[in-house]
């Protein structure tokens, strides 16, 4: 039973010395390892290279994987590992993360594709270079004040009646603070996104996901150019503070990997 | 760059852990698996697999306790996470290693012949 290796990429990266003038990249991959522990490496392109790492075949192939995929430890431990070295890369210069799970079979595959999409690539990095993904989570606040409180008394109906239209009431508040926290996310999503050069929003967050009790009404990344955050830090802090009944989170810096996108088709449909 | 906080510049409840925390694992799920740079390589997953795990996996970590409180405790039930590896890592291998006996000597690892 040889030790056949398959490739699982982490990302790609410009070819050459990084125009960032950050730390190269060839020092950020000494100090990582990947996913099997296994030393990374790059593989050369025209203008982008690929950040790669020999894994067994035996764990990495298809069916293994599979299984591998199948352990949540395994997942969590590698996922977290993967995101590692894509962070480790991004103090090297722009990096475009590529999807988790992405394994060829030979190098030289790696190689064939960084030469089909070299213009697409190309033109990915250059759209994220000096640029940072943040990522900004908006809650509606724990029930106000008005809502707990429920209808006023209505007026001198039977207790039942008078129960019934305070549910009613209370039910209709808490429909009403939904909506209007839906609309408000919806604004502070225009403000965020006119200070970032690209916006995406996510799939809103259940609460066990979130780890928090409050519904999350908002969970946008924006690509916000590194000169120009403070302005977007002043676009988040006004909006918290014109929304009260909000509560506005911020994660990151994150790699950007919600502007990724090097499209399906050629330019222009 | 790194002055920033990670953490939020606005922690608007106690809850937002002070201690500098990498990642929230939903947030970082969802970048990871949903995320990142789509180029199909040589071995194809499938990403439904991954979503239900991922699915599985925020339920999970995010908060037990809480689950809990709402009642929600059927990972202890669901053999895939209730022990780690437990017994499947162990029976994925026995199966393995009887699959690659039935097969002979046709390699199962490796599909290229070329």
């Amino acid at each position: 039973m040889t030790a056949a290796a398959c490739v699982w990429l982490y990302a790609v990266v410009p070819a050459g010395p990084s125009p960032g003038g950050g730390g190269s990249v060839e020092s950020a991959l000494a100090a990582i390892s990947g996913v099997a522990d296994e030393p990374l490496y790059l593989v050369p392109g025209p203008g982008v290279a690929a950040v790669a790492g020999a894994v067994p075949c035996e764990d990495f192939d298809e069916e293994p994987l599979r299984t591998h995929l199948a352990d949540v430890t395994w997942l969590e431990r590698t996922v977290r590992i993967h995101h590692g070295a894509v962070d480790a890369l991004v103090r090297a210069g722009p990096v475009l993360p590529m999807r988790y799970a992405t394994v060829y079979r030979e190098e030289s595959s790696v190689a064939a594709m960084l030469e089909t999409h070299r213009e697409r690539l190309a033109a990915a990095l250059e759209r994220i270079t000096g640029r940072t993904e943040w990522g900004v989570k908006v809650y509606l606040a724990h029930r106000s004040a008005t809502e707990s409180d429920g209808a006023r008394p209505a007026d001198q109906s039977s207790p039942g009646t008078a129960y019934l239209l305070r549910r009613k009431a209370q039910r209709d508040d808490r429909l009403q603070t939904r909506q209007r926290a839906g609309e408000e996310a919806d604004r502070i999503h225009e403000a965020l996104a006119a200070a970032a050069v690209e916006n995406a929003r996510h799939p809103l967050q259940t609460a066990e996901a979130s780890g928090r009790g409050e519904p999350m009404v908002l969970n946008g990344a924006y690509l916000v150019d590194d000169e120009r955050l403070p302005a977007f830090e002043k676009a988040v802090a006004s909006c918290a503070a014109d929304h009260g009944a909000l509560c506005v989170e911020v994660t990151g810096p994150w790699p950007a990997y919600s502007f990724t996108d090097i499209g399906e088709l050629p330019e222009g449909e | 760059m790194s002055e920033y906080s990670r953490n939020g510049l606005l922690p608007s409840t106690p809850r937002t852990p002070a201690a500098p925390q990498p990642a929230n694992l939903a947030d970082l799920l969802e970048r990871v698996l949903d995320k990142g740079l789509v180029i199909a390589g040589d071995i194809r997953i499938n990403l439904l697999d991954i979503e239900l795990l991922t699915i599985k996996i925020r339920l999970l970590i995010a908060s037990v306790d809480k689950a809990r409180e709402m009642g929600i405790d059927w990972w202890e039930h669901d053999p895939t996470l209730s022990s780690g590896e437990r017994d499947l890592a162990g029976e994925n291998k026995r199966l393995r290693e009887r699959l690659a006996e039935l097969e002979g000597d046709r390699t199962t690892t490796r599909r290229s012949e070329s």
